[in-house]
């Protein structure tokens, strides 16, 4: 049986996957936007809540025909017959 | 459980207040109203071939393997509410509703099936409540339920959210609960009966960061573990030579879902734009990277915008194109399920949308009407057009 290894496509997809996710979250916790320049925060096309039936809807189709439900905030595999 | 669940919902709905209310003064009741009301009705059609399907095939001793039909048209309904309760306590409400004609599940023999496959009609609920209990902690409470005609389930959910630096960062903590319950149906179309039941528990970690006045990013891990009976009971796998056999899923899976996101806004051409990925693993094998480019154009009060996504899946250990005999033991795990087998999909949409009675700077809770179209397609044939319409009103 061959050693799991980095050089591997499923290990090192992961690790990317990790990096990749993880590195521009290096400044978490730094107070860099003053409050008075938020404005561009509050436009609907930069709030997930303006688009929350839209999400919701797509997010379905996707986890009804693809193998990769969960991950949005809510447990995978409930509320249709699909077994994804 | 469902109506525990129910109950649990409304005990909340008025105990959140008077939670908090130990804290601090309690707010006027005058204070109580609807923030916004929001409907969608989405139209899918659906085309596509697959093997776990028994839709449009030859069904003569000896014929071939085929890929049945997977043609399907879903009419989908949804209405949201968001209520403000007080100063510090807000509900959302979304009643989602699905109208369901497929292919694959009318092709079980029809003089034993239930009814349940021939149009599906399946209707939820969904409460979110949040309560602010300080400046920069909030809590959300997350009840639901779901029924379809042979399913039925019941979901119950929490988050901690803690912003810091200045309301920079936010970070949420949230555990979610679903308890599915349907009957068994079996290939054939026979209900052998009882019901039989799937647990699942997720728990999410996400994190946002703001980067600049323009941009923000945002990560989060879920691990979402299942239990039971996980898959769908009537898909099979074809047989060499002739024959079915049931899909068998081991009783356990654990998921794994990394996701990362950065929306950057462009203020001098009035452009947003956002970038997403998405990793997923699990214990049956599967894997899958997603990414979606989302950009937003406003002109005027309108705005055009457009995304497209793309996804790879790698399928679980035991998917298998066939079996090769009918008599497979019981513990040898299988299925030939379309949507699990290897593949890559495309997806690209368009909506536009114009804000109404726009008063002041636009945010989430503005008037609008809003028309869009995705089509999403399969390496495996499945190809799927959306056509939807949405209506919200900010009060």
């Amino acid at each position: 049986m061959s050693r799991p290894s980095l050089r591997s496509p499923t290990a090192l997809s992961i690790v990317l996957a990790i990096v990749g996710v993880l590195a521009p979250l290096g400044s978490v916790g730094c107070a860099i936007v003053p409050r008075y320049q938020r404005e561009a925060f509050a436009n609907p096309a930069m709030d997930p809540q303006a688009t929350s039936l839209e999400d919701r809807s797509l997010g379905k189709m996707r986890g009804a025909r693809e193998v990769a439900a969960g991950g949005d905030g809510r447990a995978a595999g409930g509320g249709c017959a699909c077994s994804n | 459980m469902l109506l525990g669940t129910g109950a649990l919902g409304l005990a909340w709905l008025f105990a959140a207040p008077s939670l908090r209310s130990q804290a601090r003064p309690r707010d006027p009741l005058a204070d109580l109203r609807v923030e916004q009301m929001a409907f969608r009705f989405s139209i899918f059609q659906q085309e596509g071939r697959g093997l776990q399907s028994q839709a449009e095939i030859d069904r003569t001793p000896g014929a071939a393997i085929q890929r049945g039909s997977e043609h399907a048209w879903i009419f989908q309904p949804m209405l949201s509410a968001i209520i403000r309760q007080d100063r510090n306590t807000t509900h959302s409400l979304t009643l989602p509703v699905d109208i369901v004609t497929a292919a694959s599940p009318d092709a079980l023999n029809p003089d034993v099936q239930t009814n349940a496959s021939r149009e599906n009609e399946a209707a939820g609920l969904d409460l979110v409540t949040t309560v602010r209990e300080r400046e920069d902690i909030s809590w959300q409470l997350h009840i639901g339920f779901h029924f379809e005609e042979y399913w039925g389930d019941g979901q119950i959910g929490g988050a901690f959210i803690h912003r810091f630096a200045d309301d920079n960062a936010t970070l949420r903590l949230g555990i979610e609960t679903i308890f599915d319950s349907f009957d068994p149906l079996e290939p054939n179309g026979v209900d052998p009966g009882p019901v039989v039941n799937r647990f699942g528990a997720a728990a999410t970690g996400s994190i946002s960061q703001l980067l600049s006045p323009t941009t923000i990013v945002s990560a989060g891990y879920t691990f979402t573990a299942q239990f039971g009976v996980l898959e769908t009971t009537y898909n099979s796998v074809p047989v060499v030579g002739g024959g079915r056999l049931q899909d068998r899923y081991a009783r356990t899976r654990g998921r794994h879902t990394l996701t990362g996101e950065i929306r950057q806004a462009i203020p001098e051409t009035d452009t947003y734009l956002g970038l997403s990925y998405r990793f997923y693993a699990d214990t049956f094998g599967a894997l899958s990277h997603s990414a979606m480019l989302t950009a937003t154009q406003y002109i005027g009060d309108v705005w055009v915008r457009a995304h497209y996504r793309f996804h790879h899946q790698d399928a679980p250990s035991f998917w298998m194109s066939s079996a090769p005999s009918v008599d497979a033991p019981e513990w040898l795990l299988r299925t030939s399920d379309s949507d699990l087998e290897t593949l890559d999909a495309h997806e690209a949409g368009l909506n536009v949308r114009w804000f109404f009675d726009r008063r002041g700077a636009l945010t989430a809770l503005s008037s609008y009407v809003q028309l869009g179209y995705v089509f999403y397609g399969r390496s495996n044939s499945l190809v799927m057009h959306v056509g939807s319409f949405d209506f919200g009103f900010g009060f």
